[in-house]
């Protein structure tokens, strides 16, 4: 494949993904409510887009099966047939055979088999011909109202109107488009501006934004009913309010997210590849250490002009790096996505029924700490539909509407972001918790006292709370919350339960916006730097302030308040060899870690002090290691590792 | 390249592992910097000496002396370190020494005589190429390396990751 062929690849994958996502979301939509036909536009639209960039790339299978999918949303589309549930998990699955098949052609294999889906399809299609003649005396379809034409009433649509190949008087037609849709409502914006559009500067398709109380398929049918108009695709941009409605409550969360499509001039962004930003980030950050080395060269040459000169580039330099870091912010919304499709196959699965509303798409977070937190969501909503939500006889039965409600939310509060899952399930049980907790030996049976009910909840968090045996195949398998804590702390984060019997839980993770830079405590070791994510400090003493002793042959410090806390050396679990027989040294100093609900000191040579480092991934290469969760490069350009107090103490087993 | 290799040439990048050349194709040498100290990363796959910093990017760093030839080289001020594109994404190979880029003709290449190198090794060797009366071990890069503990490059997939 040439260069040129494969930028273009590129180019359809990625693009192909986002018409994938944008036909889920339709579907999903649909589902919702499908006496709203407003989705299949998108949904239509997103299917006739890739058959046709399917067809540019020469992507056969992929452009017979958007084609069979477009067909049987065009029967949606004119309400030849309703989208019930088993035509929507039909496209839901001919949707994954795209992507399946997408996959396949573009690396040029062969195996993906689409011909049952597409038979499918084909046939589905089908089936609603006989209701066709039905259609055509709907007497609703001739009312082309010339309604709500005044003011700033109605929902917000963008036509896009192709005209025939070989039409001649482009300007001409498009105008009597135009007026057209003039006459429905009020024209916004068209684009090309209409100037360009009568100089017929434009190729057969153009945009109008258009305000009307019509419905999409009424701009639709008068925008097709101008001669040599080819095709009109009708987007919904902005609904219009409902009678009574105050804005911004009572509508589903989700839905509001449609309110948000920018008008065309503001469409100004450019892609760019994330090899490119992390490049970017890259010299930044090199930069930024090459000025301080700078500065001490300055420091001692002792010339005002040279420090004058090094304090511009300091300033430029650390708005730079703001400014970069602002392009690695990533919405929410980008991974939130993927979940209305994973709880609702999830719910159907588990019988039980679920409606998932998600807010605060938009906040943006920094795409590293974005990657990291998509499993940890999954968990809390795959723990929300199994254990939370209750089969709906039995929310019947307490009096609660069968359908069981989880709410995943956003919302930024300073330098901090909050995901919030939400669910309307049974609620956590305090006492089970405590009585398995004591079970599990996790906590002393006679001390109920001293722990809040928010200390209990807690408890599901600790390491060997969840057991293999209640592992299902949703949530369990024998990893639970401490797994979801120990990634939000390593993240510097923290993770709040809340939950009332009968009314729900809700589970809160608090995240710094920008997670590629953490504070962090350095320390020496062995003439070796490393970080210490100080998320997970508790404190940091000296040798002289705690005493030693042994338990089963471990050592141990003793706190001042006589609390044992299992010993370590960095060096030893760095695979050093130790330099004296006891296994400690008098100058040692230990930093004290809360790993996973347990404090754990760790002994090291020297304490460097706290700085913010910027987390770089580890090669694959070292998959098979474990202990470190990356490295950053330190002022002096070298490297240091960040320990992973997660996995740092499985080497001393 | 193409030009070069349409006239049957191919291009290599020669250095030198304890007193041996070798060859490396200069298509798959991203940059060659002066040797730096790693920071040892514990536990690593044998061969893999730590990571080093390249323009603030970490990037493990292989010893290609160890690796080849089982006896880790000796830092001088005319160490290397070749910067390479893997599987596993870039990597930097600590080397002796970095002389010259040579045009081979690539009919000239042989396979490396039978009973000469054996074990894991072996086959990280392209073949051998006479080059000014000396024959040049010619590399294949993506051999050279430890095979990392899960396939490379999958990402967290929603399937494998218990969370």
């Amino acid at each position: 494949m040439s260069d040129d062929m494969s930028a273009y690849r590129d180019v359809f994958l990625s693009e192909s993904a986002e018409y994938l996502q944008a036909i889920t979301d339709g579907l999903l939509t649909l589902e919702a409510n499908p006496s709203d036909l407003e989705p299949v536009e998108t949904i239509f639209r997103g299917a006739h887009s890739l058959k046709g960039m399917a067809a540019a790339m020469g992507y056969s299978r992929t452009q017979d099966l958007t084609h069979k999918m477009e067909s049987l949303m065009e029967t949606v589309r004119s309400r030849q047939q309703v989208a019930d549930r088993t035509l929507i998990d039909l496209m839901l699955r001919a949707t994954d055979a795209v992507r399946d098949v997408i996959a396949e052609e573009s690396s040029g294999g062969e195996a993906v088999d689409i011909a049952p889906v597409a038979a499918e399809l084909v046939t589905r299609a089908e089936g609603s011909e006989a209701k066709r003649a039905i259609r055509v005396d709907d007497p609703a379809r001739d009312t082309i109202e010339i309604a709500g034409a005044e003011g700033s009433e109605g929902s917000l649509y963008r036509a896009r109107i192709t005209l025939e190949q070989g039409c001649v008087l482009k300007g001409v037609r498009a105008y009597m488009a135009i007026k057209r849709l003039s006459h429905m409502g009020t024209v916004v914006e068209t684009a090309p501006g209409t100037r360009e559009i009568e100089d017929e500067q434009f190729d057969r398709t153009f945009d109008v934004v258009l305000r009307t109380k019509s419905t999409a398929e009424t701009v639709r049918v008068a925008a097709l009913a101008v001669t040599e108009v080819d095709n009109v695709e009708v987007e919904l941009l902005e609904s219009a309010p409902a009678p009574g409605e105050s804005k911004g409550s009572g509508a589903p969360l989700g839905q509001q997210r449609r309110r948000d499509v920018p008008k065309l001039s503001e469409t100004q962004t450019v892609r760019i590849s994330i090899g490119h930003l992390d490049t970017i980030v890259n010299l930044v950050g090199e930069l930024v250490i090459v000025r301080s080395h700078l500065e001490a060269i300055a420091s001692g040459a002792g010339r005002q002009d040279l420090s004058d000169a090094l304090g511009v580039l300091e300033r430029i330099s650390a708005e730079l790096q703001a400014e970069v870091m602002q392009t690695r912010m990533v919405p929410v919304g980008n991974i939130f996505n993927r979940f209305p499709r994973m709880v609702r196959d999830l719910a159907h699965d588990l019988g039980k029924d679920v409606t998932l509303e998600m807010a605060g798409l938009d906040i943006e977070l920094d795409r590293t700490v974005l990657d990291e937190i998509g499993d940890p969501i999954v968990h809390l909503l795959r723990n929300s539909i199994d254990h939370g939500i209750e089969p709906p006889e039995e929310r019947q039965h307490a009096g609660k509407p069968g359908r069981g409600r989880i709410r995943l939310y956003a919302e930024r509060e300073r330098e901090q972001m909050r995901i919030t899952v939400e669910d309307d399930g049974r609620g956590m049980d305090l006492d089970r918790i405590w009585r398995k907790a004591c079970e599990r030996g996790l906590v002393d049976r006679n001390a109920r006292e001293s722990y809040s009910d928010c200390d209990v909840f807690m408890l599901v968090c600790l390491p060997g709370f969840s057991t293999m045996e209640e592992a299902t195949r949703i949530s369990g398998r024998g990893v639970g919350m401490d797994v979801v804590k120990g990634k939000i702390e390593y993240l510097g984060g923290s993770i709040t339960l809340a939950s009332k019997p009968g009314m729900g839980t809700s589970t809160t993770l608090s995240l710094p916006l920008t997670l590629a830079i953490i504070q962090a405590l350095l320390v020496a070791d062995r003439g070796q730097v490393y970080a210490v994510p100080l998320g997970v400090v508790e404190e940091v003493l000296s040798e002289d302030e705690v005493g030693h002793a042994t338990v089963d042959g471990r050592p141990v410090v003793v706190l001042r308040d006589g609390t044992p806390v299992s010993l370590c050396r960095l060096d030893a679990l760095c695979g050093h060899p130790p330099r004296d027989e006891h296994g400690k040294a008098p100058r040692d100093h230990l930093v004290l870690m809360r790993v996973g609900g347990s404090m754990r000191a760790l002994a090291v040579e020297s304490l460097i002090g706290r700085r913010e480092i910027v987390i770089k991934p580890l090669s694959p290469l070292f998959r098979g290691t474990h202990g470190f969760g990356g490295a950053t490069v330190l002022g002096d350009g070298r490297v240091a590792l960040i320990l992973d107090p997660r996995t740092l103490f499985l080497s001393e087993a | 390249m193409d030009e070069s290799e349409r006239a049957g040439m191919r291009q290599y990048v020669l250095f030198r592992l304890c007193g041996e050349e070798y060859g490396l194709p200069i298509e798959r040498v991203q940059g060659i910097i002066r040797y730096q100290q790693p920071t040892p990363v514990p536990h690593a796959p044998a061969g893999v000496e730590g990571v080093f910093n390249l323009r603030g990017q970490v990037l493990p760093m292989i010893d290609l002396g160890r690796r080849m030839r089982g006896e880790p080289i000796t830092p001088t001020p005319s160490s290397r370190v070749i910067v390479t594109e893997v599987g596993a994404g870039p990597v930097g190979l600590a080397v002796d020494l970095v002389h010259e880029v040579a045009r081979l003709p690539v009919a000239g290449i042989r396979p490396v005589p039978p009973g000469t190198i054996g074990g894991e090794m072996g086959e990280a060797f392209e073949g051998v190429a006479n080059y000014k009366d000396r024959i040049v071990i010619l590399l294949d890069p993506d051999k050279t390396l430890p095979q990392p503990a899960f396939g490379a490059g999958q990402t967290g997939q929603e399937d494998d990751a218990d969370v």
